[in-house]
């Protein structure tokens, strides 16, 4: 993703514009947008859409559903049982990890 | 919590462990890897982590129920004197403890979580081993995941957002 600072460098570059003009656009000073264009503070949304729109740019904010790699069936499929049955497969689970791992063991009581 | 490279020799007995808790009357929330499970969680979880409110009476209650669950301080030289009673949970906050019956640790705090009340305010109560338990939201094991930023931890907290958005889509009736 794209940070706030490159977004801006890269549109302002687009249309030829120095930092010092764009400043003068903005009401801001030249080492204002420099920051912002180093990454050195991060703009509010607010402010970002305001220079690229006196760039000509529009800022669009998508938002899309993050892929995590997460096969969901097996959460799914544990929704369908009750807590108690969930925490039984756990205990299942980890005593097999438990059985196969070659870590070393802690204290038994 | 859990010493990550070692195990113990056997997974918690959980509910054993909480209702011995519950019959002494103690004030705790079910925090960590078996409050996920209990949530759709499917990591392995190796010990039960509980959260307990830290007023005179609860500590009280939760020292019978720890003696009588024989508990022991894990990893502990067995020379290091240990006395369970009241005043050493009072003056400490967070022990780990090696029983018969698992693992289990009681804190009083953990990092990203909010205060107990909060905890124990947005916690689910829910039914588990035939007793009605006290068990994190999900948005607060999320935060208390993410503090503890070891790497199962994040892997859990990716884990943790996949079954909230499960849990919404069964709470809608949306299949798809």
């Amino acid at each position: 993703m794209a940070k706030p600072g490159e977004l801006l460098r890269e549109a302002r570059k687009r249309h030829g514009v120095s930092q010092k003009r764009l400043a003068m656009r903005a009401g801001t000073t030249q080492s204002a947008i420099s920051r912002i264009e180093r990454d050195k503070v991060s703009p509010s949304v607010e402010t970002l859409r305001e220079l690229l729109y006196l760039l000509g740019e529009d800022l669009v904010l998508e938002v899309e559903e993050r892929d995590f790699g997460i096969d969901r069936t097996l959460n799914a499929e544990r929704l369908k049982i009750s807590p108690t049955r969930r925490l039984e497969h756990g205990m299942a689970f980890a005593n097999q990890v438990i059985a196969n791992s070659p870590l070393p063991r802690r204290e038994a009581w | 919590m859990t010493d990550e490279r070692s195990l113990p020799v056997k997974a918690p007995e959980v509910g054993r462990l909480l209702g011995v808790l519950i019959a002494h009357g103690v004030d705790f929330v079910l925090i960590g890897g078996q409050a996920g499970i209990s949530h759709g969680s499917s990591y392995p979880s190796y010990d039960l982590d509980v959260l307990y409110a830290r007023d005179h009476a609860n500590v009280v209650r939760l020292v019978a129920a720890l003696e009588e669950l024989g508990v022991r301080l894990r990893g502990a030289p067995p020379d290091v004197p240990f006395v369970l009673d009241s005043k050493t949970i009072e003056n400490g906050a967070n022990f780990t403890f090696v029983t018969p019956y698992g693992d289990l640790d009681v804190l009083a705090d953990a990092a990203g979580m909010p205060s107990y009340e909060e905890l124990r305010v947005d916690a689910v109560e829910r039914e588990l081993f035939g007793h009605l338990v006290r068990v994190a939201s999900l948005d607060h094991l999320i935060a208390m995941k993410r503090a503890a930023g070891r790497t199962k931890d994040k892997l859990m907290v990716e884990e943790y957002i996949v079954i909230a958005d499960e849990q919404r889509r069964v709470e809608e009736g949306d299949d798809e």
